[in-house]
């Protein structure tokens, strides 16, 4: 009996093991084979597709957004191939997950640029697995292209990478302009305690104080924080008109939610990570009236999107959200890149990228400025009765 | 002042969550002399339980309580029987390490049937309570409390009023001796794992419903947290656990206030060392004496 126990317990945690294994490592996209030939991406041979690395996190907490930018980019490549691929050539995407984690992104880096079939990057989500991988692909000098690293220090970085989201200044400016004009002149800020969650913060409070308000208090907070009820009565204690609050969708549920237990009835300001329906469906009555962004609004499309959005919808059978958008976005904007290059040559895609002005994207018009960052519109929402609502 | 009272709140509210959590550290202590760091993911399976409730039967607190008790009680009696009887007596360090492993085999068999995404739970007696003089103190948060507390002393009843609580605390003393005595001792480590399992999961009830939310990954930090609170208040001592839970709650609120949300683990922790240096047994622990 102690013998069959002891079996089923190695047994099991065997199985652990593997679901584990399983879970961090495998390719939920399946589609990163190894190909047969080692001939080099920047070979001209018409015969081998051109291979693109997607890098997301497909696994752990930000899931949600690398399952977004997968679903996105793998349909911008089909309808690339179904037109006959770039040059002439079909295109592949080799997908990478990074799980949102640096040191896993700069592993995933590696092992990307010492893939000589592979001509260029799209990814990563999070800014902190952006810049851990940036001085890989910057000493490969491969194009590391992000669908939504809005940190201003990620774009000037290197001259190879570009972001296609905007930086949180701009981002900051246009969040601050409307929380002043909305009344409000002592904001308390709560962030995320990331790159990420820093530059938002410093972009917020930068263009706020300009404007003539004042910051009252920038309270940052960890990553798998879950009770924020104590830092909440500190910045109450602080009187502030207004909150920005720089989280993602299921943090931001969650200080909503234990703001409301307090029964604190303040305007809240968020950047537009919070935008997802998970949002609204965790937080529910919580989330009412709070402010956020999006450059790119499903129910309010411009006809570019309009096109995506069906063809999004008939493939996954659901709307994209923004940071997918951007994703798709970000692939075309390189694809369109190679097609005026010509030829599969890193240095001269590279400027013909830095070169794209105005391009009609479906999350808003991309330009690029000097450093690589895109300078994008915004359209300010808030939710009511349990749904997105345009501000206008 | 208003601040103060406020925090004293939050830190009760969230003490009592690792409260009932370190008892369950505690209770596993005493009868088997392991630490079981399973407890945060039976913590989790708790939420999960009382989240599948809500989700596709009956939005009802009380109803959830119950069943995550269920669970709770269910899944630690199947881990002993199947996995820790068979390991007990063996060394520490092995039983530690097969805590840990089945705890990542919850997490993930959770993540992989239930999804890796944050879900939410319905919101109960989200309805303000009172307010004084700034302190806002919500109708969730007393129930939560009392909950905790009703929990707390019927174990302590158990624990030191009946036969069954008499055989715990006998297995706790020397579990050979108490064996020689006519006790079943199998049967008496079941029983206060399974308890153990049943508070482990009421707490992750009490913490999916007061932050509305539930993930695989959710038991992971209260977890360690409450292992540190058991510790603190003496791993050896039911009442120092509890005492330990609502101490550490109530530190880290504070911490907050004073310095930042940051160094909330930070301030928990240093407190707790610094404590520990000077009383190694925790606040109520029993010096142990080793006899040659």
């Amino acid at each position: 009996m102690k013998k069959l126990a002891s079996l089923l317990l190695a047994s099991s945690l065997i199985l652990g093991l593997a679901a584990c294994g399983n879970s961090a490592a495998n390719n939920p996209g399946g589609e990163s084979q190894a190909p047969a030939s080692s001939e080099a991406a920047g070979g001209q041979d018409s015969s081998e597709p051109i291979r693109i690395a997607l890098t997301a996190p497909l696994t752990g907490n930000l899931s949600q957004y690398g399952e977004s930018f997968q679903n996105t980019v793998e349909l911008a490549c089909k309808q690339w191939n179904e037109k006959g691929g770039v040059l002439g050539r079909t295109v592949e995407l080799s997908i990478e997950d990074t799980a949102g984690d640096s040191a896993q992104a700069a592993t995933v880096a590696q092992k990307v640029v010492s893939d000589d079939t592979i001509f260029a990057q799209v990814g990563d989500f999070n800014t902190a697995c952006c810049l851990a991988a940036q001085p890989i692909y910057d000493g490969a000098g491969m194009i590391q292209i992000s669908p939504t690293c809005s940190a201003i220090n990620f774009a000037v970085g290197s001259k190879w990478s570009f972001e296609c989201l905007g930086t949180q200044d701009v981002q900051g400016e246009f969040m601050a302009q409307w929380a002043y004009d909305s009344g409000a002149r002592k904001v308390a800020i709560l962030y995320l305690n990331s790159d990420w969650g820093i530059s938002v913060d410093q972009g917020f409070a930068k263009a706020f104080e300009a404007l003539g308000g004042e910051i009252v208090i920038e309270e940052p907070y960890n990553d798998g924080e879950t009770d924020f009820s104590a830092a909440l009565t500190k910045m109450r204690e602080t009187s502030p008109d207004a909150l920005y609050i720089a989280c993602y969708y299921n943090d931001g549920a969650a200080i909503n939610i234990q703001r409301e237990t307090l029964g604190w009835d303040i305007p809240v300001y968020h950047p537009g990570t919070v935008y997802s329906t998970d949002f609204l469906s965790i937080g529910g009555t919580a989330v009412e009236g709070v402010y956020t962004n999006v450059g790119f609004y499903p129910d309010d499309p411009t006809p570019a999107a309009a096109a995506f959005i069906e063809e999004y919808n008939a493939l996954y059978g659901t709307d994209p959200d923004y940071y997918g958008a951007c994703a798709y976005d970000a692939f075309n904007v390189l694809m369109e890149a190679i097609e005026r290059a010509g030829e599969l040559d890193s240095e001269k895609v590279r400027d013909e990228l830095a070169a794209t002005s105005g391009y009609e994207g479906v999350s808003g018009s991309i330009t690029f400025d000097a450093n690589g960052d895109a300078k994008k519109s915004y359209i300010k929402l808030t939710v009511k009765d349990g749904a997105y609502a345009v501000v206008r | 002042m208003t601040m103060i009272v406020q925090q004293l709140v939050n830190g009760i509210t969230q003490g009592g969550l690792y409260a009932l959590l370190a008892i369950s550290y505690a209770l596993v202590y005493g009868v088997m002399g392991m630490v079981n760091f399973s407890t945060g993911s039976i913590y989790m399976l708790g939420a999960v339980g009382g989240w599948l409730i809500c989700h596709f039967f009956i939005e009802s607190f009380f109803l959830s309580v119950a069943v995550g008790f269920c669970v709770g009680f269910a899944v630690a009696f199947i881990l002993e029987k199947l996995a820790f009887r068979s390991i007990r007596g063996a060394s520490r360090i092995s039983s530690l390490i097969c805590t840990i492993g089945f705890s990542q085999l919850i997490n993930e068999l959770v993540a992989l049937t239930f999804g890796k995404a944050t879900k939410g739970m319905p919101s109960f007696f989200s309805r303000e309570l009172f307010s004084i003089a700034g302190v806002h103190i919500n109708l969730l948060q007393v129930v939560l409390v009392l909950t905790v507390v009703v929990i707390l002393i019927a174990l302590q009843i158990l624990v030191y009023k009946t036969r069954m609580g008499l055989a715990i605390r006998t297995v706790s003393m020397d579990n050979k001796a108490a064996g020689l005595m006519g006790i079943n001792v199998d049967q008496t480590i079941s029983v206060a794992f399974s308890l153990a399992g049943a508070c482990a999961a009421i707490a992750g009830l009490a913490g999916c419903v007061y932050y509305r939310s539930v993930s695989a990954y959710m038991g992971w930090t209260p977890g360690i947290k409450a292992f540190s609170a058991a510790v603190f208040g003496g791993l050896s001592s039911m009442p120092g656990a509890i005492l330990g839970g609502y101490l550490m709650g109530i530190i880290e609120n504070f911490g907050v206030q004073i310095f930042s949300t940051g160094y909330r683990d930070v301030i928990s922790f240093f407190v707790m060392i610094v404590f520990l240096l000077v009383r190694p047994q925790g606040l109520m622990g029993k010096k142990k004496i080793t006899k040659v």
